[in-house]
């Protein structure tokens, strides 16, 4: 045996003290900053010192939330962001569904596709975007011209343009995470479905559907996530007339300095996505037990 | 009467991989399909169930046309090698699946549930989810889900091949008493010999994406018809000869200087043949005792495994197999020693 001196360690004391060296680092950079903002935001503002740790006040949670102009912000954060989301899920699934299909050459052309808005800088296709939907642009000259609409919509500056902003810049999370689940599903399950009787919709029902439910979930906390916590893009369409958090508390930081009442909202805006994680996988746990 | 047939399949992917096979199997029948692995046995049944079209041929159910008819619509059983119970449904959903689309009431569906139960002998675990059931069990709640919609014909691809040894035993018990008691025509795939024998009505062989040989697990078993099957079958002898002479109720081939006395009179004069007997019908002696189908040997090779003795012995240039069975009486012959090798006539079988 092998004699251990003061800074010899066994194999399983290395891994972890390996372990616990990641769990600082971890706790460091993520969770420190984090109980930093938490800790600040119960201070006061001071235009000198920026943070008067004198007195402990819950006031800037007050304000967050009784304040119209911060009130507006939550809610239209959750509004557009649950929006997003739906919308992404229901454009993305059949994207996702018919990939499954492809072969292998035309998969990889179309995974290419799908990835663009990742690929290319969101301050520059948010413009894009922008020129796209302005009044006279081509998706309201487009859809004057089959006679959908009758006036041009107003995107700038309107929920309904953040909205598309955001799911044009997350789908290829959603698409990717919902490829993979639904690739998983043994094409034997599909195959049973048929032969006992279920007809194209039924089998999607009732057996497709149902086994990507871990899929949807996956995507549905991811873009939620990403939409309610971006920044740039939102910004761009939104300008600030949509009040939405993450521009506000980008505000609050970089603008005004403000880092207690900043700080506080962002903890909103955290425990908002921890409560829709909850409220996501709880509603699909309810739904289809059992899971894959 | 006939309840599946397949006429003609031919279906090819980068290669040809059935290339005209006839099949029929009777109502009620337990017909297996057996061969060796990528013979195309799955394609022929993914054929059957309307999941691929053949290139040519046609699929007959109940003596009806179903080429063109979608899976669903087939009414067919099917169990998978994986099994493939939903994830997401119990016992009871699964077995349920089938009935709820086709409208069957509530009440109904209860009672069935409960009666394909107690055929699996698995009641009382209607609400488990299929992970919380061992291998065995999620086969046979793969059986019934096929079975409790009664499907005209069910399909089983390989379904015991993920259980082990002693379950796949009971499981071939199962099968066989599940067989009996619905009746149900069935065509059961797989490459063990020993299944395809002991579950099936007929067996079928398949190869070269044909249907080779078709008969009782006896037919198949004692006379095989052409070298493959004989071969796939377990270790037979297989010799090769020229018919010497012809008469009425006797064949004289020659094998070297063997002169081999067959019962089969249908062959001709001068006739390139491959002989075959099977190993346990080989009986080794000291002493001559005959002198038709006696030849003079010399062991090479002697196994001693329980039941009986495995000989490999030269006769001239051939070297042949000989299972012997033995007791405490029996003599057991050395390497060298000289013995004789006897057969009767009809242990010979012609290969095709
Ligand atoms: N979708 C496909 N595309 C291309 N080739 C295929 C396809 N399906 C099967 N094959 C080929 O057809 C042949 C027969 O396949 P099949 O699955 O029917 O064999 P099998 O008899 O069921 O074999 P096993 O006992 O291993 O299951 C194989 O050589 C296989 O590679
Ligand atoms: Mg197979």
């Amino acid at each position: 045996m092998k004699k251990l001196g003061p800074f010899r360690l066994s194999n399983s004391a290395k891994i972890i003290v390996l372990l616990l060296l990641a769990v600082l680092v971890y706790a460091l950079f993520f969770l420190g900053p984090l109980l930093w903002m938490f800790y600040n935001s119960f201070f006061r503002w001071d235009p000198l010192r920026l943070v008067d740790r004198s007195v402990v006040t819950m006031e800037n949670y007050l304000k967050v939330f009784t304040h119209p102009l911060y009130q507006t912000g939550v809610i239209n954060s959750f509004i557009v962001s649950t929006a997003a989301t739906l919308l992404s899920l229901v454009f993305n699934f059949p994207v996702a569904y018919y990939m499954t299909k492809l072969k292998s050459q035309a998969r990889a052309i179309t995974t290419m596709i799908i990835l663009t808005p990742m690929m290319t800088l969101s301050l520059v296709t948010s413009y894009a975007w922008l020129t796209l939907l302005t009044p006279g642009g081509l998706v309201n000259q487009f859809l004057m011209s089959i006679g959908i609409i009758s006036e041009p919509i107003i995107f700038w500056g309107t929920r309904i343009g953040v909205i598309l902003v955001l799911v044009y810049s997350f789908s290829p999370h959603m698409t990717l995470v919902l490829n993979a689940s639904l690739e998983n599903i043994d094409p034997n399950y599909i195959k049973a479905a048929q032969i006992l009787g279920a007809n194209r919709f039924q089998t999607f029902y009732k057996v497709i559907l149902p086994m990507s439910v871990p899929g949807i979930v996956a995507g549905s906390i991811l873009t939620f996530t990403m939409c309610i916590s971006s920044f740039l893009s939102p910004y761009v369409m939104g300008g600030r007339v949509v009040k939405l958090m993450a521009v506000q508390v980008f505000d609050f930081i970089s603008v005004q300095l403000n880092f207690p009442l900043g700080s506080a909202m962002a903890i909103v805006l955290l425990s908002v996505v921890l409560l829709m994680v909850y409220v996501i996988r709880s509603l699909a746990e309810k739904k289809f037990r059992g899971g894959t | 009467m006939v309840t599946v047939q397949l006429e003609n399949i031919k279906k090819s992917f980068t290669e040809p991989v059935l290339k005209g096979l006839n099949l029929s199997v009777k109502s009620e029948e337990f017909m297996s399909l057996l061969g060796p692995s990528g013979c195309g046995k799955t394609t022929t049944l993914n054929i059957i169930c309307g999941f691929l079209k053949p290139d040519e041929g046609n699929v007959y159910v109940n003596d009806v046309v179903v080429n063109n008819l979608a899976p669903h619509k087939r009414d067919i059983g099917l169990v998978f090698q994986n099994y493939a119970l939903f994830p997401h449904m119990t016992v009871k959903g699964n077995l349920a699946f089938g009935l709820k689309l086709r409208k069957v009431n509530k009440k109904e569906i209860e009672k069935m549930v409960q009666e394909a139960m107690e055929l699996i002998k698995l009641e009382g675990k209607e609400d488990r989810y299929p992970r919380e059931l061992s291998g065995g069990q999620q086969q046979r709640v793969a059986l019934a889900r096929a079975l409790i919609v009664k499907p005209q014909v069910l399909l089983l691809d390989e379904p015991l091949s993920n259980l082990d040894a002693k379950l796949r035993r009971e499981m071939r018990i199962e099968l066989r008493r599940i067989h009996k008691e619905v009746a149900t025509t069935t065509i059961y795939v797989t490459h063990d010999q020993v299944e395809a024998l002991s579950l099936s009505d007929r067996v079928a062989i398949m190869h070269n994406g044909e249907i080779e040989q078709i008969g009782s697990p006896t037919e198949i078993y004692q006379r095989p018809k052409t070298d493959f099957i004989a071969d796939f079958m377990g270790e037979q002898n297989i010799i090769s000869g020229k018919v010497a002479s012809v008469a009425e109720k006797e064949t004289v081939v020659s094998v070297g200087d063997l002169l081999i006395h067959i019962p089969d009179s249908s062959l001709e004069k001068g006739k390139e043949v491959h002989l075959a007997f099977r190993k346990e019908n080989v009986r080794v002696n000291k002493k001559k005792l005959s002198n038709v189908n006696v030849f003079k040997a010399q062991v090479i090779y002697h196994a001693f495994v329980g039941k009986y003795v495995q000989y490999l012995l030269s006769l001239d240039n051939i070297r042949i197999l000989a299972d012997v069975q033995v007791d405490f009486a029996t003599q057991i012959y050395k390497e060298g020693d000289h013995v004789f090798v006897e057969l009767r006539s009809e242990d010979f079988w012609v290969l095709q």
